[in-house]
């Protein structure tokens, strides 16, 4: 699973090559499926990852899920991520130790337009190794999902 | 004999002088409304004279009353001779009246006071961390968490947020763990020798988090996290759901002593 993380495609590499374009972008939740992620991992993948796609610029509007006004854009494009895996890592162990401890999650990102094709699959990684608190794991993720987005828009 | 009313003397002053808070305004314009009323109930007992003499009152019947309601600027003086039958009936009214908005104005004054002001919060902890969240609030952001009415607060040094309990989609809290050395003092213990910046590593602090998912007035789906100190975030929780928060976990409930 590790493998196909971050920067590689599930279904080929012929599709990261390819630009898309689009308007708008609708952030979907995270879908914790099976996976024991905590409310506030979760809470805090999404919220970074609006900040992180508002970053790159290439869409007029990054809708919120459930916003209304997303119904009347033409060219919508939907981002959704389901967990994989989630190590919960410990800020003692890793500053005392720095070979343990890190905290780890691995996430399915889809792109999906409007009529629902499937334009980005990816699995992305966040973690934490040496440095700062468990919940910055969200942050390398979202900034990692941010650059898919500047490649592929 | 006369009476002589005079309504900014009264305190009947509405305007608002810098540096004057709401609540003291309110108090004052009270206790004004009250002072006010004693004098129309005095001028309505002091013009009502059964013996027959001549009654210090306003002339032409009704305008005893209607005239002090006029006058608001100038002192208003009731000199003026009346018949007597026209000035006892009038002034009977005006007794009643008086008495009346006496009770009006006293109920008002004592049992109106909770409703006026803004409800006080029920659960506020201090010193509580947006991690992440907050939209116009930047991430890390320290300050003041409070369940205000029936919504939940935050209010940094500069700017405030406000979540409607109703609008609360989930609300869960967790357990977790702070470093006591953050910031820029972490960075100066790495700088220590032998390691020694690793052992400072080993003094933390257990932390509640709490998360909040809710819907803003468009329907966008929004996401909080607010790290408070330990304990901290179950009134929170409880409070919350108690004003229709939905949360996906119940609070839990605490576990029964061992005899």
């Amino acid at each position: 699973m590790v493998g196909s993380v971050c920067g590689q495609t599930s279904s080929g590499e012929s599709k990261s090559a390819q630009k898309f374009s689009a308007s708008s972008i609708q952030i979907e939740p995270t879908d914790a499926g099976d996976v024991p992620v905590p409310a506030e991992f979760r809470m805090a993948v999404y919220e970074n990852l609006i900040t992180q796609i508002e970053k790159t610029g290439k869409f007029q509007h990054v809708y919120r899920s459930g916003d209304k006004d997303a119904a009347s854009a033409p060219d919508l494009v939907t981002l959704h991520t389901t967990a994989k895996s989630f190590t919960k890592g410990s800020q003692k162990k890793r500053e005392v130790t720095t070979v343990s401890g890190s905290t780890s999650l691995i996430l399915a990102v889809h792109i999906t337009d409007h009529a629902g094709q499937t334009l980005v699959d990816r699995d992305v990684q966040g973690k934490v190794r040496f440095l700062g608190e468990n919940l910055r794991a969200t942050y390398d993720f979202s900034k990692k999902v941010a650059n898919i987005v500047r490649e592929s828009f | 004999m006369g009476i002589m009313l005079n309504h900014r003397g009264a305190g009947w002053v509405s305007t608002k002088p810098e540096g004057y808070g709401g609540h003291r305004m309110t108090q004052e314009l009270r206790g004004s409304t009250l002072a006010y009323l004693l004098a129309i109930a005095n001028c309505g007992l002091k013009a009502y004279t059964p013996l027959g003499v001549k009654t210090p009152g306003q002339v032409q019947g009704v305008s005893c009353w209607l005239g002090s309601t006029r006058m608001r600027d100038k002192s208003m003086s009731m000199d003026d001779k009346v018949n007597l039958s026209v000035a006892t009936n009038c002034c009977r009214g005006a007794r009643a009246l008086g008495a009346f908005f006496l009770v009006v104005g006293a109920s008002l004054m004592f049992f109106s006071a909770p409703a006026r002001g803004q409800a006080a919060p029920s659960v506020v902890q201090s010193d509580v961390k947006l991690v992440i969240g907050g939209d116009t609030i930047k991430n890390n952001s320290v300050g003041t968490l409070s369940v205000v009415g029936s919504s939940l607060q935050f209010a940094s040094a500069k700017k405030k947020m406000e979540v409607e309990a109703s609008s609360i989609l989930d609300i869960s809290t967790n357990e977790d763990s702070r470093q006591n050395i953050t910031g820029a003092a972490h960075f100066a213990t790495m700088a220590i020798p032998y390691g020694g910046g690793r052992v400072l590593a080993l003094f933390s602090h257990k932390v509640d988090v709490l998360t909040t998912e809710f819907k803003d007035a468009n329907g966008g789906y929004h996401g909080a996290v607010f790290v408070l100190p330990q304990g901290q975030a179950a009134p929170f929780k409880k409070q919350l759901v108690g004003m229709g928060a939905k949360a996906s976990v119940p609070l839990a409930e605490p576990a029964p002593a061992n005899k």
